[in-house]
């Protein structure tokens, strides 16, 4: 065990006993993302940042954390949130100008390097990469082609500063970028992403022999780059060497399996060796696998700037401005899509409604009608949803599963099943089994609906999402030590996930097995003290037990960790005697509803 | 001195196997029989345009808001409408928008009778081919549907599509209603047909690219900030390209589903029809606008299986889907085998696609050159053309980008030179200023207006009169042009494949077809470059009906005629 992963452990036992202690929370925040535990650092941290909306050192190490993720919107987002507390601090500023550009919100990194620049003038380096996120903006590529043959003119030794050329100008100017790169190759020999790039260059203008030096360089640098094998590949194809393009083709498969353009080379290789039925596995494997592809939208100026605006207008400014976009881009029927869901999150139930009848209007493509369809169910607008999974379906079989569910809040059972009845055998997945199974439940058909539960379970009873989904089936049906021995076998498999064992500690609950559940909650919160669901289980599961105060203590730890589930409000205003003003409160009545997500009620 | 316009007909019998026509072309250089001359430098183009008295300018009716079809206008024919021996023109033209009506002679479409003289008289009206009954127009192809020995037009429409019939005299009679071919989806935009003999039973069959659902009330506004743009493809749906089979009589079947030419759905631009796995069955190739292309392959029994993907044709070499505009299928390698190259808007990169003896294409467009030299140009009508006649096909490109917004916009068209068949060079700049005129040009059509054996170029531009770019025919090169006429196949010979040998061993491989570019309709002659060399050892032409014919010792430097042999 590392010394991260050993501070990661002493600050969870600290944070165990001292529950929602920020300090401790933001330590172990702090050391799981030393460790590399990147979404137990991202856990505690937004934990801590929900108890201090302002401390700018969680939103920092929250930026860097979403960095090493990738998920750079999101790193923006808190960086410039920092920023916003901490204006002179250069360091936090240069983290999002980088973040910002990495993220490819070139005009905002622009913008974030200038205000650095202003912090610490002499930063030739930075001045080098602001010109390198200048170069990818419309209006200050001029800018940055001056400001880059300045840098080089001053610091000609830098391979960096060559190959932020190349990066800018390699489409209007290849002579002089692949100049830039050869020059950059120079200096650092040993540089992959410099190698990679005049091994591209070098391709684009028909030099394939010629790239591979590069190549071969860039493989012995770092020989699982699954892009520098495939780049190799291509060069051997070009050259009609098929035998050595078909190998490498599969060995950069092999490394990044979920890559579509690898699997498009390989298919190719195989149609020129003439082996066609091995090409059109690979080829439709391809075609499934392939991203719907279409116009790119510059990533729009401003991210920074709604981050730094207070709360009222952090809502408001990106509706705003997703309204514009949507009305300008008919053909990026995502931003119709992101102003509904962004509209129906804030509130705005009929305006959202509005929005997502016009995305009907539009040619959006079956994932887009899916996901559509999806926030719709989840919100409980079933009619809507229905239409959405009808145009979904033709393209996306399993859409059929969301159909059904709203089907059967829209006509009832009978519909529901007659749409599942349309998913291909070999399709119908333990999910569309248990679903059925659910489904001939609520229709009063008892028999037929353990009949398909079982046979659910023996299909698939391995996975999660089909477990979480028999789960409420097998409590109905009073199987609850059917439903223990599944969620044994999912602790086993699944080590790592809280899930499964908080599952289990309800179901025992149910039982009145309450000494046994208190032993399975606590070394959960033991191993993941920033839990909030941890708190929340135990606690509906001491009001079970009618030990009430106890209850009400460790609910409101879970609020303390920034629980929104909606069963602990409900459980509060029971405890505290207080009036139930929700509607879901008639639903969300104690522990079984934890495993309920949406408390709806069919039609009868 | 310019030799003119010299015609000399004899016919001769030869030997019962076939009947052979000469006809004498006419030399800007009479060379002593025998003598090879190396080429002193490469022909430019030359608009005779201005020397013609008509008033046509492609009109798409853009007058500030932008409708989805305004970039899509100008198709251009090559036939000889009367039968007098010289290649006349036709052009189409857009409508009122949003009323989709030719209310006004300026949306009138155009037929230009060629004088011979390097003059052309707009003969529109006397030939009852304005079309003020259509809507908006866009591409035009001239075939002989009913083998009677006259050109006949096809014209795709927004709405319904119009089928002209050559009655013989000069003039046309519009014989849709009736005919199959006024059946489509309701509000499926048509793009471009090709005429081509699916199924060898002698009679044109018809393949219709179609772009979208489309009517005015539908039309989508978008803008990038905050000025108004043209929508991008994907505002749009795809849908189903048609198959129409021709019966006789006037009379065509839509045979789209039972074909297979129903599936997948596409945004149909230029169509390419050859018989790329050298079959003997003609095949399709249709670029569809941000959607994979097709390769429908001919399987013989009435049906087609498409393989865009399986053949490597249907993305670039990232997977990538591009704005595929016109395209064209000849052997630009003289491997004797078809290839393929569609133009696309700029910084996607054009597509030249080597053809790996009939089993797949490879995508060739870095290690030709095309890469480097297309990335500026957004390219719309286009051809291979050996514009100097030295047995290499050169591409050419009829460029303009879709909207008006930037400097670089207006564009000139380009002429990228084959060299011996392993890539190209950029020669458009020695291409002449007429040629170099930068504006948004559209439909294209390669032809040899004055018989001289070089080919020429007649473009349309947005909103400009077009330009008749006649060759210079100026570098000394040799040249044969075949003209076949088929009696078991079909009239126009469409898919007939001519394989010729030089003395010195080059093979040069070439086939019937007028489907070149995009919304147009090229000369359906055969035409060969022969560079310094002054005949053909040999010739062969296969037949769609299956009968090869064989010449040998052809002089160069004529058009020759056959007539397909009985066996």
């Amino acid at each position: 065990m590392g010394e991260y992963e050993r501070a990661e452990r002493a600050f969870q036992q600290a944070l165990s006993r001292a529950p929602g202690d920020f300090e401790i929370l933001f330590q172990l925040g702090r050391a799981a993302a030393r460790a590399g535990n990147y979404d137990r650092a991202r856990r505690a941290l937004e934990t801590a940042l929900r108890m201090r909306p302002s401390h700018v050192e969680v939103l920092v190490e929250l930026g860097k954390i979403c960095i090493a993720q990738e998920d750079y919107s999101r790193a923006v987002f808190y960086l410039a949130q920092a920023r916003q507390r901490a204006p002179e601090d250069a360091e936090i500023v240069l983290l999002l100008a980088r973040a910002a550009e990495d993220g490819g919100y070139y005009d905002d990194a622009a913008s974030a390097y200038d205000e650095y620049l202003r912090l610490r003038p002499g930063d030739d380096a930075a001045r080098r990469d602001r010109a390198r996120a200048c170069g990818h903006t419309h209006s200050r590529r001029e800018e940055a082609r001056k400001e880059l043959e300045w840098y080089l003119r001053k610091h000609p030794d830098d391979p960096l500063g060559h190959y932020a050329y190349a990066q800018v100008f390699w489409d209007e100017e290849p002579e002089r970028s692949l100049q830039h790169l050869t020059e950059a190759v120079r200096l650092d020999p040993n540089s992959v992403p410099i190698r990679y790039a005049r091994a591209w260059m070098l391709q684009r203008a028909g030099e394939m022999a010629e790239s591979l030096p590069d190549l071969e360089a860039a493989r012995r640098l770092d020989p699982e780059n699954a892009r520098v094998v495939d780049l190799m590949g291509m060069a051997y194809l070009a050259l009609d060497q098929l035998d050595r393009a078909e190998k490498l083709f599969r060995e950069a498969v092999t490394l990044a399996p979920d890559e579509p353009e690898f699997v498009l080379h390989l298919g190719r290789a195989l149609m020129a060796l003439e082996r066609q039925e091995e090409a059109q596995v690979w080829l439709e494997k391809y075609r499934k696998m392939r991203p719907p592809g279409g116009p790119v939208l510059r990533k729009r100026l401003g991210m920074i700037g709604v981050a730094a605006l207070d709360v009222r207008r952090q809502r408001e400014r990106p509706i705003e401005q997703l309204r514009r976009e949507a009305r300008d881009h008919p053909d990026h029927p995502d931003l119709q899509l992101n102003l509904a869901s962004l509209l129906l999150a804030d509130g705005q139930t009929e305006q959202a409604l509005a929005e997502f009848q016009q995305l009907l209007a539009l040619n959006a493509g079956a994932r887009i009608w899916e996901d559509a369809g999806r926030v719709l169910l989840s919100a409980g607008h079933h009619q809507l949803a229905r239409q959405m999974f009808e145009r979904a379906v033709e393209e996306r079989p399993l859409a059929r599963l969301h159909l059904a569910t709203a089907l059967f809040y829209v006509e009832g059972p009978e519909a529901a099943l007659e749409c599942l009845r349309q998913i291909p055998t070999e399709a119908a997945n333990g999910d569309v089994m248990l679903l059925e199974a659910a489904i001939l439940e609520a229709a009063g058909r008892r028999a037929e609906a353990v009949k398909r539960l079982d046979e659910g379970l023996l299909r698939s009873a391995t996975q999660l999402s089909v477990i979480e989904r028999a789960l409420p089936l097998l409590v109905r049906l009073e199987r609850h030590a059917e439903a223990l021995a599944l969620l044994d076998q999912a602790i086993r498999t699944n080590p790592q996930e809280p899930g499964p064992a908080l599952a289990k500690a309800v179901i025992l609950g149910l039982m009145g097995r309450f000494a046994e559940a208190h032993k399975i909650v606590r070394p959960v919160q033991a191993r993941w003290p920033e839990l909030d669901r941890a708190y929340l289980v135990h606690g509906l599961l001491l009001e079970r037990n009618k030990q009430f105060r106890r209850a009400l203590g460790m609910l409101q730890t879970a609020r303390l960790l920034g629980s929104r589930d909606p069963n602990l409000d409900c459980a509060e205003a029971r405890l505290k005697g207080a009036p139930l003003e929700s509607a879901e409160c008639a639903c969300r009545t104690g522990l079984e509803q934890l495993l309920v997500p949406v408390c709806a009620v069919p039609p009868e | 001195m310019q030799a003119g316009w010299i015609v000399d007909l004899s016919r001769r019998a030869l030997g019962g196997v076939a009947v052979l026509v000469v006809v004498l072309g006419a030399l800007r250089w009479a060379l002593p029989a025998g003598q090879e001359e190396a080429p002193r430098r490469r022909p430019h183009f030359t608009d005779v345009a201005p020397k013609s008295s008509f008033s046509y300018i492609t009109n798409n009716h853009f007058t500030g808001r932008k409708y989805f079809p305004q970039p899509m206008c100008g198709g251009v024919a090559i036939l000889d409408h009367d039968n007098d021996g010289k290649m006349d023109i036709y052009f189409t033209n857009g409508a009122r928008l949003p009323e989709l009506k030719k209310d006004d002679p300026s949306f009138y479409h155009c037929l230009l009778r060629n004088r011979g003289d390097g003059t052309f008289a707009d003969v529109t009206e006397a030939a009852g081919l304005t079309g003020a009954h259509l809507d908006y127009s866009y591409g035009v192809a001239a075939g002989d549907f009913d083998n009677d020995g006259f050109t006949d037009l096809f014209i795709a429409n927004t709405g319904k599509n119009t089928l002209y019939r050559n009655n013989g005299d000069g003039t046309f009679s519009d014989v849709t209603d009736g005919s199959g071919l006024d059946r489509k989806p309701p509000d499926t935009l048509s793009v471009q047909g090709a005429w081509f003999d699916y199924d060898n039973d002698g009679l044109l069959d018809l393949a219709l690219s179609n772009y979208t659902l489309w009517r005015p009330d539908l039309d989508k506004r978008c803008a990038s900030r905050g000025v108004e743009v043209y929508c991008h493809p994907k505002t749009y749906v795809a849908v189903p390209h048609r198959l129409y089979r021709n019966l006789g009589g006037g009379r065509f079947e839509d045979v789209t589903e039972s074909s297979g030419f129903a599936r997948p759905l596409g945004k149909g631009m230029g169509i390419a029809v050859a018989d790329f796995n050298e079959d003997g069955w003609m095949d399709v190739f249709i670029a569809n606008d941000t959607e994979p292309n097709f390769l429908y392959l001919n399987q013989g029994n009435g049906t087609f299986r498409e393989v865009g993907l399986l053949y490597g044709v249907a993305y670039n070499d990232t997977g990538a889907t591009v704005s595929a505009m016109g395209c064209d299928a000849k052997d630009y390698d003289n491997d004797g085998w078809v290839d393929i190259f569609y133009n696309n808007l700029m910084r996607q990169i054009w597509a030249l696609f080597r053809n790996q003896r009939g089993k797949m294409f490879h995508y060739v467009s870095p290690g030709s050159k095309i890469l480097a030299l297309s990335g500026s140009y957004s390219g719309w009508s286009a051809g291979f053309i050996d514009y100097d006649n030295d047995g290499w096909k050169d591409l050419y490109s009829a460029n303009g980008d879709v909207d008006n917004l930037e400097a670089f916009s207006p564009q000139h068209d380009t002429m990228f030179e084959n060299v011996g068949g392993k890539y190209f060079v950029d020669v458009s700049r020695e291409m002449g200023p007429d040629f170099l005129r930068v504006g948004y040009q559209r439909g294209s059509a390669i032809a040899d207006l004055n018989d001289d054996g070089f080919l020429d170029l007649v473009v349309t531009s947005l909103n400009e009169k077009p330009r008749i770019l006649m060759n210079s025919a100026d570098n000394g090169n040799h040249w044969l042009m075949f003209k076949l006429t088929g009696t078991r196949s079909n009239r126009d010979a469409i898919g007939a494949k001519i394989k010729l040998t030089t003395p010195s061993g080059r093979t040069l491989s070439n086939h019937v077809t007028v489907s070149v570019g995009f919304m147009s309709s090229s000369d359906r002659r055969v035409h060969f470059g022969l560079g310094p060399e002054t005949k053909a050892a040999s010739v062969e032409i296969r037949w769609p009906s299956g009968v090869v014919q064989r010449l040998t010792d052809v002089p160069a430097d004529r058009i020759v005629e056959l007539v397909e042999p009985h066996q």
